[in-house]
């Protein structure tokens, strides 16, 4: 299965460097097919509050979703979609759970197989105890290997771990 | 490991279980946490003494193998409201339970139970845990019946945290009834040092034993300290809420707000007897007041000054420490507020300092705006005698070096500039062979900077020099320079040559040359290297008897014509606690190295050597004109 990682830090920061937070999106949407587009916002109608109050969660959803639907066609075939390690190991940190929900959503709309990349596996753990995770995810570590406890709890839950790998 | 220090918890996973484990731990139990076949564990789990045990009540077989002969039984597990599993496990598993532990010669069994058994009108949870006692009484075994009342404490889970939960959420807490019920809640601290003490305790043998603060405070008193300020109480119909909870089962709520049992729990009388604790185990239980406030006055209160880039990075790192509450989150701009308070992080908001500190009691201030806003900020919070944390560089100028260094002459203070490559394993490494003597003296230092960030004329505030202080040198610049400083000491002398390629008023290019008493230190700094997409930093130390590089990522010492090579990940981590790592792409091990040990270093650094870098930057500025 190939790989494909959402969101795209590293373009995302690049295009900040010279567009509002704003304008990044909007170009992103204006450059979706016609069908693409009507789906993105069929799927964000009800989240369109908290995206004006530029609530960060649902920020992060709408610009993971932009790719997906970006890169539809090469996603078919790309069938593992990878948390950006950058984003959720922040969810970590803060508890923010709604995120990762979003993310398991996502994977769930679009048929895709969810990787969480992660540099504090302990702390995943802790938080996939506390959420209800789909029963193909995989968990990517990045940067350094997990310990052998983590690695032994995941697999004992029935987690893959895919090969250690830095974006 | 003696086989009385062995010990099974069942339903570790729990509000009670994920505390208890931890501290049975550290109290030198060897602990086999028992969760359910497929699940993951909540509990600090890579304690060398916490083993995770996967069973279930309802298997005798399997509990055979994980009742620690000898050892103790805590039971935790519990259903509290599924028709069918909560006779399972609350019944029929316990009795399995207390059949391995008459089998295996337990030499103590500790049943946690509820308040609950004592109301007069029971509802599922409640009649199962008398059912459940009777069991431990009758088994034949060495047993203790702790009967806790409400247990509070910090975390996501349990009954309390629910309530807290839900005043936050919807700034509406529902009390059934009138609220004028008593109830008699414990500190999940004190509870957990009441089951050690249990362990070792043959006074509580065959008893069932109150745990509850004495005397007790009504439902009504208890929510509206939980809840807090600007949050309403809705009082609701006790059938009302029996309805509700019957809708919630029905529906097959996961995690319903509430049960049936809760609200029976909440609107009938029950004794507890404080003094139980007391008399079996020498603890007297916190009044409810003073344990809740106690939460948060053992951490590390902060606030943080500047909600850009860097203010996430480090909010996110504080949060990821248990020990420390972030208070105030103060910025200019009100809309990062929404921004970062949708995405996790807790404190209250102020658009100034002026405004947090006459509303908020804090400790220690990271101040994260740009640098031109520093010196007024740092000269408020060291007034007060804050500690500061500053991102680099700390200040633009000299005149700013010398109105803090006047400001911090004579005093002990605990001031630290983000100079994160000093927090980095190999940085600390180099310091380390520089000063073991094996290599001979220094002879010559070669230091250098590469970056392809300005290839034109780029706009901000960095590239003024009234705000950021200067380019290359005030910006990535000082990275390097804290590595010289940190390694050799401020130099004797400094000379500079500084080129502009693209910006109007800042330097793109410098060539620096510090000379120390025996050698040289020369080093080149630039931003505008074509091609050079990564940021890069490398010193190389020629020594009379080996030459030492490192760029950061690894240590290479060549003597005697063999490399040894020593990489980052290679050595031992600084801080013997689990560090958060924000992201391994730029070390992020050592942004919460920096952070942590600012936070809980007890040694404080001499006033004059705290700005060495910033007086090593604006002797610089100083001394050379910029082509």
């Amino acid at each position: 299965m190939n790989k494909f990682v959402v969101p795209n830090t590293e373009k995302i920061a690049r295009e900040l460097a010279v567009n509002s937070q704003m304008m990044v999106v909007i170009k992103r949407v204006l450059g979706l097919p016609l069908g693409s587009k009507l789906e993105l916002v069929k799927s964000n109608f009800r989240y369109v509050f908290g995206l004006l109050n530029r609530d960060y969660s649902l920020g992060i959803r709408l610009l993971m979703e932009i790719e997906i639907l970006m890169n539809r066609a090469d996603l078919r075939k790309k069938q593992k979609l990878i948390f950006h390690n950058q984003i959720l190991d922040m969810c970590l940190a803060v508890k923010n759970k709604m995120l990762i929900n979003y993310f398991f959503g996502l994977t769930n709309k679009y048929n895709l197989t969810p990787v969480l990349a992660t540099a504090n596996g302990e702390m995943l753990v802790r938080m996939l105890s506390v959420v209800d995770y789909p029963d193909n995810l995989r968990v990517l570590p990045t940067g350094k290997e997990f310990s052998e406890k983590t690695k032994e709890v995941l697999k004992s839950a029935g987690i893959k771990i895919e090969k250690n790998e830095k974006f | 490991m003696l086989k009385e220090k062995k010990i099974l918890v069942t339903g570790a996973n729990g509000f009670i279980g994920s505390h208890l484990v931890s501290i049975l731990a550290k109290s030198g139990y060897e602990v086999w946490a028992m969760i359910r076949p497929g699940k993951l564990p909540y509990f600090e789990y890579e304690n060398e003494l916490i083993k995770v045990v996967y069973g279930d009540l309802t298997e005798k077989k399997s509990l055979l193998k994980l009742v620690p002969s000898g050892g103790t039984v805590i039971n935790l597990a519990v259903n509290p409201s599924d028709k069918r599993l909560s006779v399972e496990v609350n019944i029929k598993g316990l009795k399995n339970l207390t059949e391995a532990a008459k089998e295996k010669k337990v030499r103590k069994f500790i049943q946690i139970s509820s308040q609950a058994v004592k109301i007069n009108k029971k509802g599922r949870y409640a009649k199962t845990k008398l059912e459940g006692e009777d069991i431990v009484k009758n088994a034949g075994i060495n047993w203790v019946i702790l009967r806790p009342s409400l247990v509070y404490g910090e975390g996501e889970k349990g009954l309390f945290n629910k309530i807290k939960a839900l005043a936050q959420k919807l700034k509406i807490v529902p009390v059934f009834g009138n609220g004028k019920s008593l109830v008699y809640p414990v500190k999940i601290e004190e509870l957990c040092q009441i089951i050690l003490k249990s362990i070792q305790s043959k006074k509580d043998l065959g008893k069932i034993v109150d745990v509850g603060s004495s005397p007790g405070v009504s439902y009504l008193e208890m929510y509206r300290m939980v809840a807090g300020e600007g949050v309403r109480i809705l009082h609701l119909p006790v059938i009302l809420g029996k309805l509700m909870g019957s809708i919630f089962e029905l529906l097959r709520f996961k995690n319903p707000p509430f049960s049936i049992d809760n609200v029976l729990g909440s609107t009938q009388k029950i004794g507890c007897d404080g003094k139980d604790s007391e008399k079996y185990y020498g603890i007297k239980i916190s009044q409810f007041k003073t344990g809740l406030t106690s939460y948060g006055n053992n951490k590390k209160k902060v606030a943080v000054i500047g909600l850009g880039k860097m203010g996430l990075v480090h909010t996110t790192i504080l949060s990821s420490i248990p020990d420390v509450k972030i208070v105030a989150l103060i910025d200019t701009n009100k809309s990062l507020y929404s921004t970062i308070k949708s995405y996790g992080i807790a404190g209250k908001f102020y658009t100034s300092y002026e405004e947090a500190r006459s509303k908020d009691k804090f400790d220690y201030v990271f101040i994260l705006t740009p640098t031109w806003t520093h010196a007024s900020l740092m000269k408020k919070a060291l007034t007060d005698e804050k500690a500061v944390f500053v991102e680099k560089p700390a200040l633009k100028n000299k005149i700013e070096v010398e109105e803090i260094n006047k400001l911090l002459k004579g005093k002990d203070v605990n001031l630290k500039i983000g100079y994160t490559l000093l927090s980095r394993r190999v940085i600390r490494k180099f310091k380390e062979e520089l000063g073991s003597g094996r290599y001979g003296k220094v002879i010559k230092v070669e230091g250098g900077f590469k970056h392809g960030e300005v290839l034109a004329k780029k706009n901000g505030w960095m590239f003024k020099k009234g705000m950021s202080g200067g380019g290359v040198i005030m910006n990535p610049g000082p990275h390097l320079i804290a590595v010289v400083n940190y390694l050799f000491g401020k130099p004797q002398k400094i000379r500079a040559n500084l080129k502009k390629l693209y910006s109007d008023e800042v330097e793109d290019e410098a060539k620096l040359l510090f000379d120390y008493d025996d050698f040289e230190a020369d080093i080149k700094l630039s931003w505008s290297v074509k091609g050079c997409d990564v940021a890069r930093y490398e010193i190389k130390v020629f020594m009379e008897k080996a030459t030492i590089f490192c760029d950061g990522n690894y240590l290479s010492i060549l003597k005697n014509g063999k490399e040894i090579r020593i990489d980052e990940e290679d050595l031992k981590p600084i801080l013997q606690i689990s560090c958060f790592d924000i992201n391994p792409g730029i070390y992020g091990e050592a942004f919460f190295v920096e952070d942590y040990e600012f936070l809980f270093n007890k040694k404080k650094e001499k006033s004059r050597d705290i700005l060495s870098v910033e007086e090593i930057l604006s002797e610089i500025y100083q001394e050379t004109a910029c082509e």
